[in-house]
This record gives structure tokens, C-alpha cells and sequence, in this order.
């Protein structure tokens, strides 16, 4: 009687339940990698950005000694 | 996505100089074994790698419960960044002794002598570096943790780090 119960109980377990299935319904790296493409920084980059970005690396090599005091800092 | 935004925020600020570190540290090492400049590398690298990650995620925190209203855009906020580090650099640095008043400058590692005269434009040159850092690195990890302002399911408004 008790294992017709549990035969029972399992078959309606597994009616009520969808299968689990242990794979990913989708691949998610195309989806983390289209969301970093999104996130990625502007395509234009400003003028005054470019100038700021010389002016650092001409002082930079202007006085390279003192690359190591701005990393100090970094 | 707005549960947890000020842990976001702190672990999106330290990613860029908990990167940057470990090249920082092997630039120190070649100056100190390559070029023979004495840099005590076991005193300086103590304010880079304890300070500076936390500063950064403390800072972009900041950034973070400022720029729900109106704000400075985020490379702005990363270069008055520079403004509490020095000080504090600077004072790592004389109570490592490894940085002394001159009279011509001020001395680094006994052998770098940044004159006084340039000491204003040298702080314009690292504030620059970490405008440019903030703007586009920080920014851009800001934009993956969907902070709010960067999110890219966020709320409607323009990324101030565009600005």
C-alpha cells in the first residue's frame, strides 16, 4: 500500500514539476560580451581629451625621472 | 539593478588601481635595479598599494551618492581626487623619508628634484592623468556594475561621463 502511494506521489511530482534540465537554455557569453560593447567607452574622443592626454605624456617625457613620483601617486 | 549601489560603487573604483599596481611595482623595481635609482621600494610601495585602491573606492562612492542630483561629471570628480592624495602622499612619503625639502625642490627618493616652480604644473599633470583615468576607465566599469547615471538599463539620464 505505502509503495503504491509513493509510486503515485512520485508520477504527480513529476506532472506538477517541469524537468530540470542540467544544460543552459542559451549561451549567456554572446550576452556579457554585447554588454560590455555597450558599456564600452565613447568612440569619439574629445579634442581637448587628446591635448590633455599630449601634455601628459610630453611632461612625462620631458622629465622621465619624474614618472616615478606620478606613479607614487597613481 | 539599484540594490547594494554603494558596494558597486566601491568595487568599480578600486578595479582600475588594483590593476595598475603590480605595473607600478614593476616600474619601481627596474628604476631601483635597472638604473640604480634608490628608491626604497619596500617604504613606497606601502601608500600605493595599501591607500590607493580604498581611496579610489571610497572616492567613486562619493561620486556615487553626489551625482544623484546635480553634480560635476565623473572625470572632474576623479581629478579633485589628486587634491587629497598628494597631501597624504606626501606625507607618507616624509615619514618614510624618503622625500626631503630642498633648496632647489623638493627631493624624491634622494635623487628626483621636482624645483618648486614646477610643482603647480606638475599637480596640473597628475590631475590631468586622473581626469583621464576616471573619465574613461572608471566610467567605463561605473557603466558594467549599471551605477546609477551609467546603467545601461538605468534611469533616462545623460552619462555625465560624456560630458
Amino acid at each position: 500500500m505505502k509503495e503504491t502511494n509513493d509510486a503515485r506521489f512520485k508520477s504527480l511530482l513529476k506532472q506538477a514539476l517541469r524537468p530540470i534540465s542540467p544544460e543552459l537554455h542559451r549561451d549567456l557569453w554572446p550576452q556579457m560580451l554585447r554588454r560590455i560593447d555597450e558599456c564600452s567607452p565613447a568612440k569619439t574622443v574629445p579634442w581637448v581629451d587628446w591635448v590633455l592626454l599630449a601634455i601628459v605624456v610630453i611632461s612625462n617625457l620631458a622629465s622621465p625621472h619624474s614618472i616615478l613620483v606620478l606613479l607614487y601617486h597613481l | 539593478m539599484n540594490t547594494y549601489r554603494f558596494l558597486r560603487a566601491y568595487m568599480a573604483g578600486i578595479v582600475v588601481p588594483t590593476i595598475a599596481v603590480p605595473f607600478g611595482l614593476v616600474v619601481f623595481i627596474i628604476a631601483r635595479y635597472g638604473f640604480q635609482i634608490p628608491v626604497p621600494i619596500e617604504r613606497v610601495v606601502i601608500f600605493p598599494m595599501a591607500l590607493i585602491p580604498t581611496l579610489f573606492g571610497l572616492w567613486n562612492m562619493l561620486y556615487a551618492r553626489l551625482s544623484t542630483g546635480r553634480y560635476l561629471p565623473l572625470g572632474l570628480h576623479g581629478a579633485l581626487l589628486p587634491v587629497v592624495l598628494i597631501p597624504l602622499g606626501m606625507a607618507g612619503a616624509v615619514a618614510g623619508q624618503f622625500l626631503s625639502l630642498g633648496s632647489k625642490g623638493i627631493v624624491w627618493f634622494d635623487a628626483i628634484t621636482i624645483p618648486y616652480t614646477l610643482f603647480v604644473p606638475w599637480i596640473a599633470v597628475v590631475m590631468m592623468v586622473y581626469y583621464l583615468i576616471w573619465k574613461y576607465l572608471v566610467g567605463f566599469c561605473n557603466k558594467i556594475l549599471e551605477l546609477p547615471g551609467y546603467g545601461i538599463r538605468g534611469p533616462n539620464r545623460t552619462d555625465p561621463a560624456d560630458h
